[in-house]
């Protein structure tokens, strides 16, 4: 293990983020998390071709010791990704009720919550990432969702917990 | 072992640990219901994240052998990094399995089948979203209750959302599109 991985790892992140922060600025994609993957281990990929056709000295160890590092970062960030982009109830409840310095009641704070973006918003975005489809007004689980879903029922099993409450 | 067998041993290994905590979590949880039920279930991940780390930490010396201290260096250094990286990934998975409103979407589709538009909000609404929140960040002391209304404390949740809401910006989000 040398720091040529570790740098080229934290390299290949950075540069992967300024082409996210440049291709979201044009046009999000409609699969973001897909989108954000692709976008992100591209500079990786790109960097492994340039290296074994120059020549460059890296061994197939270090590409992928820099690939593992530069994947563990960008699942760090994806994972982090939809408070950017949903923006996270938790924030949203806390910065409100920073906003009232006099308080809030729960049911005060209920009616300065949006529905269509809390609710409706997620709902369309689960659409568009073909995790549910709407068929003559219902809504379904697709193939993909129903797999998200089933991994989650199952590692909820596996802990003996029930379904979160979300 | 050579030490690009060791490095190769020591990339598949980091590489598995998310399946290690997750086995590590199970056990955790499943005894810590029964013995000490009161533990807060988000810190049980945290618990099996800090179980893991010794073992690591371990294994360092053992795949890099006395007089590779260079090598070994950097390999703790890496191995610290890739691992907080991806426990921080199982933890957000744990989390999101917990309290994510996407996954709690999936839950009520995969119980209820299929369900009108118009009538999912019954199932899951607004009111659910707010007040599973509220009553979560009042435990964690996020937020306290004086006199029946709810006030901000603490502050380091409302500075976290500041800095996303900053990124948000930079990724083109509009503010005017989120509900505040």
């Amino acid at each position: 293990m040398n720091a040529s991985a570790f740098a080229a790892g934290a390299a290949l992140f950075l540069a992967g983020l300024a082409v996210h922060v440049v291709a979201w600025r044009v046009r999000r994609p409609r699969h973001q998390a897909l989108g954000l993957l692709a976008y992100f281990m591209l500079p990786w990929a790109a960097f492994c071709v340039w290296a074994r056709a120059r020549g460059a000295g890296w061994t197939p160890f270090e590409l992928a010791a820099a690939g593992l590092l530069d994947f563990s970062l960008t699942c760090a960030y994806v994972q982090t990704y939809p408070a950017f982009q949903g923006f996270s109830p938790s924030f949203v409840v806390v910065l409100l009720l920073a906003r009232a310095p006099g308080g809030l009641t729960r049911e005060e704070l209920l009616a300065s919550v949006d529905e269509g973006v809390m609710l409706t918003g997620r709902l369309q975005d689960m659409v568009d990432s073909r995790l549910i489809a709407e068929r003559d007004g219902l809504l379904e689980l697709t193939p993909s969702g129903r797999a998200l879903v089933s991994f989650f029922v199952w590692m909820r099993r596996v802990m003996g917990l029930p379904l979160g409450t979300g | 072992m050579s030490e690009t067998a060791a490095a190769t041993a020591f990339l598949l290994i980091l590489a598995a640990s998310p399946v290690a905590v997750l086995v590590l979590h199970a056990l955790l949880s499943r005894v810590l219901r029964r013995l000490a039920p009161g533990v807060p279930t988000r810190l049980v991940p945290v618990l099996a994240v800090a179980a893991g780390a010794p073992g690591l930490a371990l294994l360092v010396p053992r795949l890099f052998p006395p007089g590779a201290e260079h090598a070994r260096a950097w390999a703790a250094a890496y191995g610290l990094v890739v691992y907080a990286c991806l426990s921080y990934c199982y933890f957000h998975l744990f989390s999101m399995s917990e309290s994510a409103r996407r996954i709690r979407i999936l839950y009520v589709l995969f119980e209820g089948g299929r369900i009108p538009r118009a009538e999912f909000s019954s199932r899951y609404g607004v009111k659910d979203m707010v007040f599973n929140r509220l009553d979560r960040l009042e435990t964690i002391g996020q937020v306290e209750r004086r006199d029946g209304r709810y006030f901000a404390k603490g502050g380091s949740v409302g500075l976290i959302g500041k800095v996303l809401i900053g990124w948000g910006k930079v990724l083109g989000f509009q503010p005017g599109s989120m509900p505040l």
